[in-house]
């Protein structure tokens, strides 16, 4: 007989009652909830995260289609998962590597790749000439921006992977630093670099697009 | 606090990264450098400019993974086999806890891939017209036969067993007892379900369960778990999706992705099994040409009924076009990824000259191939072909030799779902 993992008996009981997580429940909380028996821990999960990833992915990846499907094949992994979820790592943490991951897979596979591999030193990568995301802003935001927002798009498409990826994920995706660090495999000060080079760079390209910037403001926002 | 430390701090303290002590230090030293002040202010308007961006509108498809969870916390699943063999998630997984390079991960690639890239290679090398399907070769070391027991079982917990089925029958799991734990081969070794192709039972049981034996375990957890709840279901909300044309649009192609990267592991497992190495000779090539086309017209034409039954969604695909990659694709899926008809259209090889061709393959409930057409166009005109094979994948018959050279088989004898959810396979010619 094979050997089996007796470590955690990988199974979903239904030990939990429903209702008893809210939305002040933290990720791992859910996902435990979950793992117990409430899918409507999942539920909540799910519509918490699934934008910002489906954001990460689309940007990242500039295609539309491709972050559809990928969003979906990361979530089911979390379903799948879930069973054996063991506190350790961060939910978000795990969230988005399993989803940078399946984008990273495809994308070395892809025949479009230019050479090159999502772990060059910062500044090395050639600037992709990257399809935009063919997203529908919805007719307020494209109403709003005119003109601004394919600019925005084109700018963030011209970033190599390993800055865009890191620019994606702290700007967009709310992700600290460090937590960047083990999502993407690489030391904390390279992904400090990274983001600097993809600041300046979208400096860069966003004068050269002619986006003006907004008046300087004495602080900073988080 | 120096000029060089705080200009490196600058992106903690634009992003909230720093303690009250050191904001405050970097700070009082903002107060005193102008060129520090300019940094902190171009900072802040690029991020300005960028949050213009917000956030994307997420598709829909929510159903099909709510419904996934549902049916996951519903029924208790098996603790499942060398579950770390088999996915890529446990490895993502491997990745934060156990610290595993990448180098796995990049040796993990759909077993269709390797067996096809493999199958390409020994064709390319025995050019000869005609027919050579063969068993995919046990596959290489860094897959790990799964026979090699013992998975690193301290990592169990923190490698998730996926959510696929076991890829072969999903009918078959209404007919399975509550025997939720026991991983036994005979869950492999069931007979043909109804309105399957009729298949030598014996045989396929005997084969089948000589696998099982061998063969990690799947996960049997969650949305396939109830065939028949989650066929309607899924077929559901499947048919809400666009029809077809295009791509993705529905919800439904990534369930079928997820399933069938399992599947395609699966198939790994199945594939490393000598055992399993079917005849490597065309059976017999004499044999009439009736059979072949009766056979699988008898197939097509049961995948069609379940197509016009609405239990089977089509999908298609164009895949980033590229030299000898394949210009679409077609697959007829049920509500559980399974694909029962895979059709793909690319480019002869360089070899043949220019022009298309079409492999239009059809699949037993088994996910195996048993009927082929190939045909298209090439320098030297048009060419059909069709091929039947057995359960074990060796030729039983096909169309006499003659006509327009047509290009080598080049076939996807499983996991057609896994084939047509992969990425291209550019050959550069």
């Amino acid at each position: 007989m094979p050997p089996r993992s007796r470590d955690r008996p990988a199974r979903f009981t239904t030990r939990a009652r429903r209702g008893d997580v809210t939305s002040d429940s933290t990720d791992e909380e859910l996902l435990l909830r979950f793992r117990d028996g409430d899918a409507g821990a999942f539920e909540l999960l799910m519509r918490r995260h699934r934008a910002t990833v489906f954001t990460f992915l689309a940007r990242l990846t500039g295609d539309r289609p491709r972050a559809e499907d990928l969003l979906q094949e990361t979530w089911l992994r979390v379903v799948a998962a879930a069973p054996r979820w063991e506190p350790r790592a961060r939910f978000r943490t795990w969230l988005f590597s399993v989803a940078r991951n399946l984008a990273t897979d495809e994308a070395r596979r892809a025949v479009h790749r230019r050479a090159e591999p999502l772990d060059d030193p910062p500044g090395d990568g050639l600037p992709l000439a990257e399809r935009l995301p063919a997203g529908d802003p919805g007719p307020e935001r494209a109403a709003a921006s005119g003109e601004l927002r394919p600019k925005l798009l084109e700018a963030l498409g011209s970033l190599p992977l390993p800055q865009r990826e890191v620019f994606l994920l702290r700007e967009q995706a709310g992700v600290p630093f460090a937590e960047i660090a083990e999502i993407t495999g690489t030391p904390l000060p390279t992904v400090k670099s990274r983001m600097r080079y993809a600041l300046e760079a979208l400096q860069r390209r966003l004068l050269e697009l002619g986006v003006e910037p907004p008046a300087a403001s004495g602080s900073t926002g988080t | 606090m120096t000029h060089e430390n705080a200009r490196e701090l600058l992106l903690d303290l634009a992003y909230g990264e720093l303690s009250p002590a050191e904001a405050r230090a970097v700070e009082a030293h903002l107060a005193g450098c102008e060129d520090c002040r300019a940094e902190r202010d171009r900072i802040a308007a690029t991020r300005q400019l960028m949050q213009g961006l917000g956030e994307e509108e997420p598709p829909g498809g929510e159903r099909i993974l709510l419904a996934a969870a549902r049916q996951a916390v519903e029924r208790p699943r098996r603790a499942p086999l060398f579950s770390w063999v088999r996915f890529a998630t446990g490895l993502a997984i491997l990745m934060i806890v156990g610290g595993v390079t990448m180098e796995l991960l990049s040796a993990r690639r759909p077993a269709v891939d390797d067996a096809e890239e493999r199958y390409a290679e020994r064709s390319a090398a025995a050019p000869a017209p005609g027919l050579t399907l063969e068993a995919p070769p046990v596959q290489r070391a860094p897959a790990a036969p799964p026979l090699a027991a013992a998975p690193p079982v301290q990592r169990a917990p923190a490698a998730p067993a996926y959510a696929a089925a076991p890829p072969r029958a999903k009918e078959e799991r209404q007919a399975r007892p509550a025997d939720e734990s026991a991983s036994a081969p005979g869950d492999e070794a069931r007979a043909a379900e109804p309105g399957g192709i009729p298949m030598p039972s014996p045989g396929a049981a005997g084969s089948a369960s000589e696998v099982a034996v061998a063969r990690p375990r799947a996960a049997g957890v969650a949305p396939e778990s109830k065939g028949a709840s989650a066929g309607p279901q899924a077929a559901a909300s499947l048919r809400e999706g666009a029809p077809g044309v295009g791509f993705s649009r529905q919800a439904a192609p990534a369930p079928a992705a997820a399933p069938a990267a399992s599947r395609a592991e699966a198939a790994d497992a199945e594939r490393a099994l000598p055992a399993r190495e079917p005849a490597r000779k065309v059976a017999s090539r004499d044999e009439p040409a009736a059979a072949a086309g009766a056979e699988g017209a008898a197939l097509v034409a049961e995948v069609t009924r379940l197509r016009d039954g609405g239990l089977l969604n089509e999908a298609r695909r164009r895949p980033e076009p590229c030299p000898g990659g394949d210009t679409a694709r077609l697959a007829w899926l049920d509500g559980l990824g399974v694909a029962r008809r895979f059709a793909r259209t690319g480019p002869l090889p360089a070899a043949m000259g220019a022009g298309e061709a079409t492999r239009d393959q059809w699949y037993d409930t088994q996910g195996r191939l048993r009927y082929a057409v190939i045909e298209g166009e090439g320098p030297e005109g048009r060419f059909r072909r069709r091929i039947l094979l057995d359960p074990a994948g060796a030729v039983r018959s096909e169309d006499p030799p003659g006509g327009a050279p047509w290009p080598r088989a080049d076939l996807t004898l499983r996991d057609p779902a896994a084939a047509f959810w992969a990425p291209q396979r550019c050959t550069g010619r």
